[in-house]
């Protein structure tokens, strides 16, 4: 799943509490608060209470208002800091910064458990290679992504400890499996390692020779990537830590981070969106939208792999295929029994992490700031504003 | 006087179309589609897409597009906006009054900075004051906007807790109440721009005044027995002023298109934070008629200040 909707989301920041266009349209609903009376495009949206709403006495404030531009940090600061808005989402800041910022007393940090997943996605297919008019084509084949051996040295290069006690904290947890949660669909077998010298014997079997400059190549193609990802503070530090690793490993990566507005837009004329995924590794967050993983789990079924035919609109981003994986899905589409119907996921999540075609930086819960005084309840997969009505200010 | 002012005026027709098609050229062979965005959504079919593309006239070449660009803009028709599905002349007519009211308060802070300090140092060159006022000049204009504007808010936000940093441009209140409010939310980005712009000024108005100090005609003037303060103001002053004139009326076009970064800390939601958001989303519109206008403001006040040199320079004769 994208994560374009919340990158709207991202810079907002609630006075009195205030949801931001997208969020307002999709999730509160036009009954939940009176119809928006002043929009202006990037900068703020109002909205007034509805005197017919179905609830009596519901929801508990009058006006709402929202406000964008800007960056996640200023958005969390003026929650908690300044106390000049009531409610931010969508914090990706370092947790050291959201320590600090909490200590302004004015609110707190709010992390609700789900199942969104900040992962590295390897390409299967050619990325530098145009074919009728597209790079990472189906028709292509990764020049070394496709060996299992570069993809295995590659997950055992990703430090998550670090990722997770330098940049995440309480907001990313180090994890093996791209499927977290709930608990029953998670796999209790897989297990993560960092250990460059482990990753140096692997590429040495795998007859990757480590060249005059330290590079290792094999048939002339050199283990030289591009490390994509969105412009973020904690998204550019992980990958300076990959990057360290793997320059230990022979494998040299060049960091490339893209506009977050341009990077997960669905705009199938650029090629710096995460579905056109022109470079050979990238790494964002998958948000999970639902407890149940079916629709989650599609992300790597054959079918869905993201194309020029489909406008990039598959769902299958690393363009991984495997029927194995295929016929477990289709199994699970219509298994009944809730315990196999489980297994099956678990199993599926299994191939993936086994066959290294992600590797799981992150578990990361949702984290918001919020007002001391503002009441709410929030959950971990639905939107911010699942029940907006009920929220309400202490005196 | 008023046919040097047609000539020039009739030269500048040719260089904004110049600037407009090059501009118009460089958007369209810029990759992305605003319409693309819709495709993604299910509740547009395919078919309504291609209307809105015919509708616009996505489809046609570049060529036919930029005439068609042209003259709605000669009249008066901005274009709509792809993005943000309103017209473009009231997207920027929302920004405007911000942008006006934050970047033209800075330009005036700016030179009010300035002209005293920078005349009063070149008066006393390397006495205390001028010391004083030279190195506050260049720790100024050598600390980037982002840097000061980030510091003001930790000073002022967070330890004094006296500014709010976050621009609202629709306060609710009334009355005084709202001048109020304006103010303490203004004040930031305001003198964040305007020492920034002020600092640099100064040495420039310094170093002009300094030239002019020096020149025999105003050793004459005071040995008329002319007063120091009107030796300065008329004699000095006016004459120095020649090159500051140039910088102003430059920088004025800039208060138009805002302050990118400034308004990015502040969230001040200004012509400049537009600008941004239409080149990331592709809004073609919305970049065109923002370029386009400041290519004409430089354009206008490049001839406003040739025109105010006649009025301080009466030596200067327009042909």
């Amino acid at each position: 799943m994208d994560n374009a909707g919340q990158t709207i989301s991202f810079d907002a920041v609630a006075r009195r509490i205030v949801p931001e266009t997208g969020a307002l349209a999709s999730s509160a609903g036009p009954n939940r608060i009176k119809i928006i009376y002043a929009v202006k495009p990037g900068d703020i949206v109002k909205g007034e209470l509805n005197p017919t709403y179905h609830l009596p006495n519901r929801p508990y404030f009058d006006t709402i208002e929202m406000k964008g531009g800007g960056d996640a940090v200023s958005a969390a600061r003026a929650v908690m800091q300044t106390g000049e808005y009531d409610y931010a989402w969508n914090l990706q800041v370092e947790d050291e910064i959201l320590k600090r910022l909490e200590q302004g007393g004015r609110g707190k940090v709010d992390i609700v458990a789900g199942g969104d997943i900040e992962h590295i996605q390897c390409n299967f297919t050619d990325p530098w290679k145009e074919v009728d008019g597209e790079r990472s084509s189906l028709k292509t084949k990764h020049p070394f992504l496709s060996d299992p051996a570069v993809r295995q040295a590659l997950g055992l290069l990703v430090d998550r400890s670090s990722v997770q006690e330098q940049i995440y904290g309480r907001t990313g947890i180090s994890t093996a499996n791209f499927l977290n949660a709930p608990e029953r669909f998670r796999s209790k077998t897989t297990k993560w390692e960092f250990s460059v010298d482990k990753a140096n014997q692997i590429l040495d079997a795998a007859g990757w020779k480590r060249g005059s400059d330290g590079i290792r190549e094999k048939g002339g193609v050199k283990l030289k990537m591009v490390y994509q990802s969105s412009t973020n503070a904690s998204r550019q530090k992980t990958q300076a830590i990959v990057k360290q690793a793997a320059a230990k490993a022979g494998i040299e990566m060049e960091i490339k981070s893209v506009v977050a507005s341009v990077y997960f837009s669905s705009d199938a004329a650029n090629l710096d969106t995460y579905p056109h995924f022109s470079t050979d590794i990238q790494m964002y967050t998958t948000t999970m939208t639902q407890p149940d993983p079916e629709l989650f789990m599609i992300q790597f079924a054959s079918w869905e792999a993201a194309s020029k035919d489909n406008k990039w609109q598959g769902r299958n981003i690393t363009r991984w295929k495997n029927e194995e994986y295929d016929k477990l899905y289709r199994a699970s589409e219509g298994e009944l029994d809730v315990v196999k119907r489980a297994a099956l996921y678990v199993k599926m999540n299994e191939l993936v992490i086994q066959n290294g075609v992600v590797i799981p930086v992150v578990w990361r819960p949702r984290v918001r700031a919020i007002a001391s005084k503002l009441r709410l309840e929030q959950s971990g997969w639905d939107s911010d504003f699942w029940n907006l009505s009920h929220w309400y200010r202490e005196a | 006087m008023s046919k040097y002012l047609l000539r020039r005026l009739l030269i500048s027709v040719p260089t904004l179309l110049g600037i407009s098609l090059v501009l118009f050229t460089i958007l369209a062979l810029a990759p992305g589609d605003p319409f693309e965005e819709l495709a993604t959504n299910p509740n547009v079919p395919p078919e309504v897409r291609a209307n809105l593309r015919t509708q616009f006239g996505l489809d046609d070449p570049i060529a036919v597009r930029y005439v068609r660009w042209v003259t709605s803009m000669v009249k008066g028709d901005w274009g709509f906006s792809f993005v943000s599905r309103i017209d473009v002349s009231s997207l920027i007519w929302q920004r405007l009054p911000t942008t006006l009211f934050v970047l033209g308060t800075a330009q005036l802070l700016g030179l009010l900075v300035a002209l005293p300090i920078g005349i009063y140092s070149a008066v006393r060159p390397y006495s205390f004051f001028d010391q004083i006022a030279t190195t506050f000049a260049f720790i100024g204009f050598s600390l980037p906007t982002f840097f000061t504007g980030l510091l003001f808010i930790l000073f002022f936000s967070i330890y004094l807790d006296w500014l709010p940093f976050i621009y609202r441009a629709d306060i609710s209140a009334t009355g005084w109440r709202w001048a109020w409010e304006m103010a303490r939310q203004a004040i930031m980005p305001i003198a964040v721009l305007g020492l920034f712009q002020g600092a640099a000024m100064t040495r420039f108005v310094r170093s002009a005044v300094l030239e002019v100090i020096r020149l025999d005609y105003v050793n004459t003037a005071r040995s008329k027995g002319l007063s120091e303060r009107v030796t300065i103001v008329k004699h000095v002053v006016r004459n120095a002023l020649i090159p500051v004139v140039t910088l102003v009326a430059l920088q004025i076009p800039g208060v138009f298109t805002g302050a990118v970064i400034t308004e990015q800390i502040f969230r001040v939601p200004g012509i400049g934070s537009l600008l941004i958001s239409a080149i990331l989303s592709n809004d073609t519109p919305v970049i065109m008629a923002i370029t386009f206008v400041f290519s004409a403001l430089v354009v206008l006040f490049n001839l406003i200040a040739d025109l105010v040199y006649g009025w301080l320079d009466p030596r200067i004769s327009f042909r």
